[in-house]
């Protein structure tokens, strides 16, 4: 087994929140996040808003430091011995691209812009010009049109295409994606999906995907772990996680996934009771977790410390 | 006697913007039905006409938006024809809608009790504490507790939002809700706990849905019928099932087709 190429260990970061009137609210926004990603494989952080998967990302792109716990990136903690040469390795290698196209490209600046940027920032060396269509051609968009373009002339997905090209072009070797396809039209999703698949199979490129959508986790992601509350509260094969699920959450996650063969049931009790079993379920789930039960190889189930038996 | 089962009847609506460019056909020539207590699915990608559709309905379209031709009839009455007045009292008593965005559909400054007494002043003429009890009885049937009355909305969660725009929609009891992507914000979890509600709702009070939105699978899930817009046309129209099990048009299948599903997974 190879060494893992990002690896988080305990991770916890707390926020204090300052309101302008009343006390200082401490929030728990990741609490011993534990999982690792290999080279070329990508793991789906699934939960819905306020989960902290979020925030679990933007820890690994360095946004800011944890309050404990180590984040590793081939096997070097990312926040010790800081370098300028390695801040800069690490900035290269590790590239975010975010939910929504519209407001992560700059609508002054031109395609062309966006791109040479990054590569005249990271080492550029020659032929900027011939890695420039190059990286266009790589996310299946036409350098000769696009390179003078402004963000404003592309669809939803072509400029989250040009997002992934921003990444691909300093050569990142490992991708966070926080919900790169939530904001884009069904009938584009499958493509933007399809292109995260192709560059980690051709590139061997890591992905951190971030998603509410459970389905498009299971669709790329060889790993998932479903989250709630800050804490990690299953992890393993997508396969396994999504169609077996053990922890309670995770089955009600996975069991409110729109299924078109199944009918809502017009019953007032079921509409009841299913509140209820969600409520149940979230209270139980913001519990501390104890530990983790391997339920099957490398499937990690979290148990709180109330349930131990 | 077909039409006396019809509460809604759109026929041939063509809905056109002007734009600096030129005239853009947002909409052309749709024409559909909705039945007593039936709940109609609109789905399409973004930009293809849906909510325009909405809002016409409903004659909240504002310029550069226009009707240029066709019928909007509701129990068989022009809604295109209503007077202002007659428009006003007709929205939320007899037609209401929810919107996408619980959070700009709310009124930021307002306590949920005062967006209550407004529509309840209007329409019923209610004195505050007649408003106060119906308004509290409305919360209750969505889930949420009375106390929440004086809350501000953004001292409630998305979930709870959303539930607050149903219950207002719901409280003059009208015959028909028009929803516009009433989930799309919000979770899995919440949604499905949201459109079982409805669903519920629906047979204890008997109403129908207008229900837009891009998500197929969920659709399938919650209409009774579906309609699948195109570029301001409806090109595809069925029952659920069949449009689920036989999808007819090329783009249904191409909609269907570009949706990861998970087959077989656990319930």
């Amino acid at each position: 087994m190879t060494a893992p190429l990002l690896s988080l260990e305990g991770v916890s970061k707390t926020f204090h929140v300052r309101p302008v009137l009343g006390a200082v609210r401490r929030v728990d926004a990741l609490r011993n996040i534990t999982f690792a990603i290999e080279p070329g494989t990508a793991l789906a952080l699934v939960g819905e808003s306020g989960s902290g998967k979020s925030t679990c990302g933007r820890a690994v792109i360095r946004h800011f430091e944890p309050s404990a716990g180590t984040v590793r990136f081939r096997g070097e903690n990312i926040f010790e011995n800081r370098t300028r040469s390695g801040d800069r390795a690490y900035l290269r290698a590790v590239q975010m691209v975010f939910q929504d196209p519209f407001s992560s490209l700059n609508p002054t600046h031109t395609i062309r812009h966006h791109l040479e940027r990054p590569l005249r920032l990271h080492g550029g060396g020659a032929n900027i010009e011939a890695r420039l269509r190059q990286t266009l051609s790589d996310v299946e968009l036409d350098p000769d049109t696009t390179l003078e373009k402004f963000p404003h002339q592309l669809s939803g997905g072509q400029r989250q295409r040009v997002s992934f090209a921003r990444a691909l072009a300093v050569g990142a070797e490992l991708i966070v994606a926080d919900e790169p396809t939530s904001m884009l039209d069904v009938s584009i999703r499958k493509s933007v999906l399809d292109l995260m698949r192709r560059l980690k199979e051709e590139r061997n490129i890591a992905f951190l995907y971030i998603t509410h959508d459970i389905a498009t986790a299971h669709y790329i992601a060889e790993e998932t772990a479903v989250m709630y509350a800050g804490q990690v509260m299953e992890r393993g094969p997508s396969d396994a996680v999504i169609r077996n699920p053990h922890h309670p959450y995770s089955r009600l996650l996975i069991s409110a996934v729109p299924d078109p063969s199944k009918r809502f049931d017009a019953n007032e009790d079921d509409a009841l009771a299913f509140t209820r079993q969600a409520e149940a379920v979230r209270a139980g789930a913001t519990q501390p977790i104890a530990g983790y039960r391997e339920v099957a190889p490398g499937h990690f189930v979290a148990y709180a410390e109330s349930d131990n038996d | 006697m077909e039409t006396a089962k019809r509460l809604l009847s759109v026929q041939n609506l063509c809905v056109d913007y002007l734009t600096p460019t030129g005239i853009f056909h947002a909409v052309r020539n749709v024409s559909l039905d909705i039945g007593q207590n039936e709940i109609l699915g609109l789905a399409g990608e973004s930009g293809c006409g849906k909510s325009t559709i909405a809002f016409s309905i409903l004659r909240m379209h504002r310029p550069p938006a226009f009707i240029s031709d066709g019928k909007i009839l509701f129990e068989g009455e022009d809604v295109l024809a209503f007077s202002r007045r007659r428009l006003e009292a007709w929205r939320w008593s007899e037609a209401s809608m929810v919107f996408q965005s619980a959070m700009n559909s709310l009124n930021p400054v307002l306590t949920v009790f005062e967006q209550f007494r407004d529509m309840l002043a209007r329409h019923e003429k209610l004195g505050r504490d007649a408003a106060r009890a119906k308004a509290g009885e409305m919360l209750a049937m969505v889930g949420i507790s009375e106390d929440r009355l004086d809350s501000f909305p953004h001292q409630l969660s998305g979930g709870m939002r959303q539930r607050v725009v149903l219950a207002m929609a719901l409280t003059l009891r009208p015959r028909l809700i028009v929803m516009d992507e009433p989930t799309t914000a919000l979770d899995v979890v919440v949604q499905r706990e949201i459109l079982q509600e409805i669903v519920a709702l629906r047979k204890t009070l008997g109403f129908s849905v207008l229900f837009i939105t891009h998500d197929l699978a969920l659709m399938a899930q919650f209409a009774d019928r579906i309609a699948i817009m195109l570029e301001g046309r409806i090109v595809e129209e069925g029952e659920a099932r069949s449009l689920v099990a036989e999808p007819q048009h090329e783009y249904t299948r191409k909609l269907w087709a570009a949706m990861p599903r998970i087959e077989g997974a656990a319930a």
